[in-house]
């Protein structure tokens, strides 16, 4: 059983509608939650835009959790039809977007899983592939910098998205990349910032979870 | 600072990948922000040490199941009528343990009265007769009634729930009731514990629930004023 001192974690979740009470509400997979706890952080879920600059003060780091669509215009981009904005939630992508702001600028440390890395690289100026090529199900990237020193050479996933990143930030360093020439990973350059669009603490496709990520999220709380 | 005030939630599965969730209305969070609270999900059984120490103060939630799964649904209910309780009398007994202050709010309220030792009436409706699922009716609070302060002595609340306390626990108060009697608010004789029967956080601002009944916000800043109150926060 943990205590108090443990490094606290912050989730973004996604939101949505309950119609049986006709209420907007929030849902979180506890595969986020127990991974933190697993990884020894105390696991709490963020609830109100309005208390983002208590979150900050109060949590160690941020993880940034998997979704529906980022809106277009957090990319300079355009809704150009209206799939683009499946699973859009205006209340999240502000939830996410304020918070992943406000700890990157913090120098707390961050990490983005699925649409968490798409978050991170709207918000440093990078852009969203919204339309990837034909690719495999189950990717095997060879890794590189930060990611290969927590994760080793090379990482297998089931690839869930049919979007991904186009361009990366400029801030960021690609360290997963698929023989496709797809970005899976990254690292920011100086901060303690990573994401990856793969789900490592959810067992896909025979793929085991693996809690090195989580660890390195609650092991960079200074 | 402001008090971080945690909240308990539901069973669920999630949306993306239809797995073991945990489900919250933002009714609840809303309401703590508007007061002047920090609202947080805390979902880790093997946090729950933590949550007590890390929190301010904790508002036992209402019942709420979430499923996009139709296939699924006996796990859910499952969870709901398995794991919840024992995950949310021992999130309960955390908090009444480091004395920091609890509100509970329906099923809270049900939960923190068999924790104390007390009883709930199931299916009360089809011996009285009386019906408490999505309807409304007047709250009848007495003189030590948290609610009665702030609100008077009889206005219109909403009522969603299929069971009731039977026999109050010891060391509960009740302070309101319902023009059939049931029990609509307790508080604890001695720990910082209170509770009510019925859904204030669905009566803010606009969107009240009944229509005809008062703006709760001025009872979530009032808990969120204990809770830190007692945190010792500046």
């Amino acid at each position: 059983m943990k205590t108090g001192l443990h490094p606290k974690v912050l989730i973004v979740t996604e939101d949505g509608f309950d119609p049986t009470f006709g209420s907007a509400n929030l849902v979180l997979s506890r595969a986020y939650s127990d991974a933190v706890s697993s990884a020894g952080g105390i696991p709490i879920t963020a609830m109100d835009i309005r208390t983002c600059s208590e979150y900050l003060e109060f949590a160690d780091a941020l993880l940034l959790t998997g979704g529906g669509n980022i809106h277009p215009s957090r990319y300079k981009g355009l809704v150009s039809d209206m799939s683009d904005l499946q699973g859009f939630s205006n209340t999240r992508d502000d939830m996410d977007f304020t918070l992943a702001d406000l700890f990157v600028k913090a120098g707390k440390p961050v990490l983005g899983v699925g649409r968490g890395a798409m978050v991170l690289n709207a918000l440093l100026g990078g852009n969203v592939n919204k339309h990837l090529p034909e690719l495999s199900a189950h990717a095997s990237d060879p890794l590189t910098g930060g990611l290969k020193e927590i994760l080793g050479e090379r990482v297998s996933f089931k690839r869930v998205y049919g979007w991904g990143i186009k361009t990366l930030a400029e801030s960021l360093s690609a360290e997963a990349v698929s023989e496709e020439g797809v970005i899976d990973g990254f690292s920011h350059q100086t901060l303690p910032v990573k994401g990856v669009v793969w789900h490592p603490e959810r067992e896909l496709d025979g793929n085991p979870i693996d809690l090195r990520l989580y660890r390195w999220l609650v092991n960079s709380v200074k | 600072m402001k008090p971080i005030i945690a909240l308990n939630g539901g069973s669920a599965l999630d949306r993306q990948f239809h797995s073991k969730a945990t489900v919250a209305n933002k009714t609840y969070s809303a309401a703590v922000a508007a007061a002047g609270g920090v609202p947080i999900l805390v979902t880790d059984p093997d946090s729950i040490k933590s949550y007590a120490e890390i929190a301010d103060g904790l508002i036992l939630t209402g019942s709420l199941f979430f499923n996009p799964d139709p296939e699924r649904r006996s796990e859910v209910s499952k969870a709901e009528s398995g794991e919840r309780p024992v995950y949310d009398a021992a999130l309960l007994d955390a908090f009444v343990k480091a004395g920091k202050p609890v509100f509970g709010i329906c099923l809270g309220l049900q939960c923190i009265n068999l924790y104390f030792g007390g009883t709930l009436a199931d299916g009360f409706k089809f011996k009285d007769g009386v019906e408490h699922m999505m309807c409304a009716h007047n709250c009848l609070a007495g003189e030590d009634s948290v609610v009665g302060k702030i609100f008077g002595s009889e206005f219109m609340i909403n009522s969603r729930h299929n069971r009731k306390i039977d026999t109050l626990a010891p060391g509960l108060k009740a302070v309101a009731f319902s023009p059939d009697g049931v029990i609509e608010e307790v508080q604890h004789e001695s720990l910082p514990v209170w509770a009510v029967e019925w859904h204030p956080e669905r009566m803010r601002g606009d969107h009240r629930e009944p229509p005809e009944g008062p703006d709760t916000t001025p009872l979530f800043q009032w808990f969120c004023g204990v809770c830190k109150e007692m945190s010792g926060k500046e």
